[in-house]
Order: structure tokens, then C-alpha cells, then sequence
């Protein structure tokens, strides 16, 4: 069960994620899964890179849309055990170094938040499977 | 500092420096004892010389020729690479402590030094070190006659991989075509239409570059160019019958995983291939069965969506590095992209990838 002060961070050493205009693509590539996520999910997501708990969360989406906190809440709750449970982000102690940022007004409508998943290139990444830990050249 | 074990699936216990020296041993060997049985070419990968070195003149034909349009005349300065093959069954030279495996279907295994600088690409017939920090890939092959169809389409294709990825050239899962240097790039997993989409803008006499993986290099100025790797391209029967002049030429698989057929382009078109273009838009072929091909805009996410997965995930070494993410992210905020709507009709491809020209050029 997530306590609501729960703070998460992304997986880094599995997961590369971006978020562009509202949208977010989130790729495991140890198990060659990849997601996407819309509007609401990918505030979700840039929350989780800033450090807020799961509380905070559900806070800022209550005063960002005009809609039931609990409501938010709950859609909260479920994305972020549906992240937890595809390992795209662990549970972490560690404080923000910084104060979370605060997203700005939202110029559109709350819609419950989906995890997109894709899992049509997972048969494939056991063909090739990646390397791990090689490194960079030094300059 | 311990070093850490790593065993091959046959349960062999590998020491990539040791197993380096060893590549390198066996080379020096085919080479000092066989002047004979030499080859040598020059190419051109990503803008860079590379010498490549043979020893077993049957194992130079087919290395060559996947990298036939790449080839350089000029001889002088450093290599960028140095390539150093031999074959066991023209020289007689073996691998020590290496015998083949008689099962071609089972997959590459990779192995890297503690310091990552040696990486050992292990395959049932053939071994490669290459040694990142002197720029030198050796490799041993027991039969060039036992070469896997995939071996003779994209030779050395992992251990390339990560070479231009240490030169900051990402090579992608994508096609190529190009008019007079500039480019329209093609992203999508397999079977969305890249093949058809490069293969039908080549016989219309656009510069082909690839189909399948081209080298995404960031140039100063914010542009980006994509450098062709191999002249192969991989059908399937049905699609292959799509284009009649191909099937002279289709060389088919002979393992059961083996289900599509290679061509050569530089058997059959040599002079529409090309080296590299500037990449002026992405377009990204997708079936929806449409009376003719019609392109619409993408979204950036839609084509990262479409383009990353495969990109990363499948090439090997590129997977692991966010950064490779992030660089292609970067590359499509900053490049026009739009959905290339395909049909059974074929013939107006060309004339899509024309306009798109047109306005992007």
C-alpha cells in the first residue's frame, strides 16, 4: 500500500523517458517495453522526476482542474502503482534538492490518466539483447 | 579489483583481454603465412577511413559487399577503424580454444572488459574483439561458406554499432532516400513500409542509403546527416515479388529463421547508392491501405513513438544510454515530421517523398 508521502524517482538504469508538448514516452529497455502517457499522465510523470511525493501530487492536480480530489486521488494512486508494478520508478527516500516545481495552468480538460503500453518489440530484444555498463570513451 | 566472470551460454568461461590477444595472435598468424591469400579495401563509414584487412580471398568477397558503395580509393592517413579478418577454412589457421558451433541459429553473445574497452562479439561461426581505445576490430571466421544470411547482410553489424556510437553517429532503425544530398529519412518498426517506401524511391532514381539502419549524426550547425552502414536489404517472399527487378538477384535464407530473402543492391543498382544525405524531414510509412500514398503531419511524439522503440531497443550497446534517447528526442523536436499513409498502390510513393522534398529541400 503507497503511503501518501511516498516519493518515487525514475528508474534510471532501466527506463528513458521524455515528455514533449503534454506527452510522454517512457521506454524499459531491459525488458524492451515502452509506454506512453497523455495530458494528465505525463504531469504525473515530470512530478515524479521533480521529487514530489504522492500527496503532493494529487494536491497539485486538485488545484490545477476543477474536479473531485478524491477523484484525483484515486487516479493517482492507480497510475503510480501501475508505474511501480512495470518497474518504470522506484520508491526513494531521498528528498528533492529542490523545491518541486509547480506546473502552470492547465489548457485542458481532467481526463483520468492511462499507461499506455507496447509491447510489440519485447519478442525482438531477446535476439540482441543490450549491454549494459560500457561506458564512454575518454576525450 | 576482481575481475568478473562471464561465462557463454555453452557455460565457457571468456576473458575479453585474453581473448582479444588471442584474435589478434591468430591474425597475425594468417597474415604472416599467407601473403597470398591477402585482401585489402578502404571504406568510408560516417565520414571516416577504413582500412579492412583480409586473409582468405572468399571471406573477402562476401565481407566486401556489403559495404561495396562505401569503398575509397584514397589509401593516406590514419584509420579511423582497422578491420582484421581471417577465414579457418581458406588458411588452415584456427582460433585457439575456440571450436564452431554446428547450430547457426543460435544468437550473438557479447562480452566487455571490466573497463568496457574490449567488447568480444561471440557467434556459432565466427569471434570479434574490438578494441575501442586503438581503434582495432579483429575477428575470426571458422567457413565463410557457413556465413549467416544475416552475417552477409549486415556484417559485423553489433560491433559497427558501437563503433559509431563512440564517434557520436547513432545508428537508427530507419531508411534513407535522398535527391542531389538532401534527405527524407524513413522511421518505423519492421513491416510498417520502410523498405517499400526506400526500395520504390530507388528504382525511381532517388539516392538510396538504406532501409533499414542509417548512422544519425548531429552536425554543428543543428542539421543532421544520415550516413548509410550496408547495401543489404531483407525481403520477405511476398513483399519481394513486389519488386520484379530484385528477384534475379534474391539470395534466399537457408535456417529456418531465416525467412526473408537478401539482395545486394549493389548488384543491381549500383549507382543509385549513395553515402550519406542531410536529412531535410522524417517521414514515417505506415499501412492503412489508402488508394494512394498521402502524407499528413506527425507529432513529435508520434514519430518518437514510432522511431525510438526499435531504434534503441534492438541495436545492441545504443539501448542502455539514455543519452541515445535523449539524442533522438533532440533530432525530431527539430526536424519537420509527417505520417506517409500507404496502400497497395506503390508507384506514388516516389512522388510523395518528391514533394516532401519540394517544401523541406
Amino acid at each position: 500500500m503507497l503511503d501518501s508521502n511516498t516519493r518515487l524517482r525514475p528508474n534510471t538504469d532501466d527506463v528513458a523517458a521524455k515528455v514533449i508538448d503534454g506527452e510522454a514516452i517512457i521506454m524499459n529497455l531491459s525488458n524492451g517495453l515502452y509506454f506512453s502517457m497523455d495530458r494528465v499522465g505525463s504531469a504525473v510523470w515530470e512530478m515524479v522526476e521533480a521529487g514530489l511525493s504522492v500527496d503532493e501530487m494529487s494536491s497539485t492536480l486538485d488545484a490545477r482542474y476543477d474536479v473531485d480530489g478524491d477523484a484525483i486521488r484515486d487516479d493517482v494512486n492507480r497510475l503510480v502503482a501501475e508505474l511501480l508494478a512495470e518497474k518504470l520508478v522506484l520508491v526513494t527516500e531521498t528528498e528533492p534538492s529542490s523545491p518541486p516545481s509547480t506546473l502552470g495552468a492547465a489548457d485542458h480538460p481532467y481526463s483520468s490518466p492511462t499507461l499506455n503500453k507496447y509491447d510489440d518489440m519485447a519478442d525482438l530484444l531477446a535476439l540482441d539483447p543490450p549491454m549494459p555498463g560500457l561506458g564512454t570513451l575518454p576525450e | 579489483m576482481t575481475e568478473q566472470t562471464r561465462l557463454t551460454r555453452a557455460g565457457v568461461e571468456i576473458h575479453p583481454d585474453v581473448e582479444y590477444e588471442g584474435l589478434t595472435g591468430g591474425f597475425s598468424q594468417a597474415w604472416d603465412l599467407h601473403p597470398e591469400l591477402r585482401r585489402e579495401r578502404w571504406f568510408t563509414f560516417a565520414d571516416l577511413p577504413i582500412r579492412m584487412l583480409v586473409v582468405g580471398p572468399g571471406l573477402a568477397t562476401d565481407i566486401f559487399r556489403a559495404f561495396s558503395h562505401l569503398q575509397r580509393d584514397d589509401r593516406t592517413g590514419p584509420p579511423a577503424l582497422t578491420i582484421s579478418l581471417w577465414d579457418e577454412g581458406e588458411t588452415g589457421i584456427g582460433l585457439r580454444g575456440v571450436t564452431p558451433e554446428d547450430d547457426l541459429n543460435e544468437h550473438g553473445e557479447n562480452f566487455a572488459s571490466d573497463d568496457g574497452m574490449v567488447v568480444i562479439t561471440a557467434r556459432p561461426q565466427t569471434r570479434t574483439g574490438l578494441q575501442r581505445l586503438e581503434r582495432k576490430l579483429v575477428g575470426w571466421v571458422a567457413d565463410h561458406g557457413r556465413l549467416t544470411q544475416y552475417e552477409l547482410g549486415r556484417p559485423l553489424h553489433s560491433e559497427l554499432m558501437l563503433w559509431h556510437k563512440d564517434r557520436n553517429v547513432q545508428a537508427i532503425h530507419a531508411g534513407l532516400v535522398a535527391r542531389d544530398g538532401d534527405g527524407i529519412l524513413f522511421g518505423g518498426p519492421g513491416g510498417s513500409g520502410k523498405s517499400s517506401t526506400a526500395l520504390t524511391s530507388l528504382k525511381a532514381g532517388f539516392e538510396y542509403m538504406a532501409d533499414d539502419y542509417v548512422g544519425l549524426k548531429e552536425l554543428g550547425d543543428g542539421t543532421y546527416e544520415g550516413h548509410s552502414l550496408f547495401c543489404s536489404t531483407h525481403l520477405e517472399p511476398g513483399h519481394l515479388r513486389r519488386f520484379p527487378y530484385l528477384l534475379p538477384h534474391a539470395i534466399p535464407g537457408r535456417l529456418p529463421r531465416e525467412d526473408k530473402s537478401l539482395v545486394m543492391l549493389s548488384d543491381v543498382l549500383p549507382d543509385g547508392l549513395s553515402r550519406k544525405a542531410r536529412i531535410r524531414a522524417v517521414a514515417l510509412p505506415i499501412v492503412v491501405g489508402a488508394d494512394k500514398p498521402r502524407l499528413r503531419p506527425a507529432t513529435t511524439i508520434e514519430a518518437l513513438l514510432r522511431l525510438a522503440p526499435s531504434s534503441l531497443i534492438l541495436l545492441p550497446y545504443a539501448g542502455v544510454a539514455a543519452g541515445e534517447f535523449e539524442k533522438l528526442s533532440r533530432f525530431l523536436e527539430n526536424i519537420p515530421t509527417y505520417w506517409l499513409e500507404l496502400g497497395e498502390d506503390m508507384e506514388e510513393i516516389p512522388m510523395r517523398i518528391g514533394e516532401l522534398l519540394e517544401r523541406h529541400g
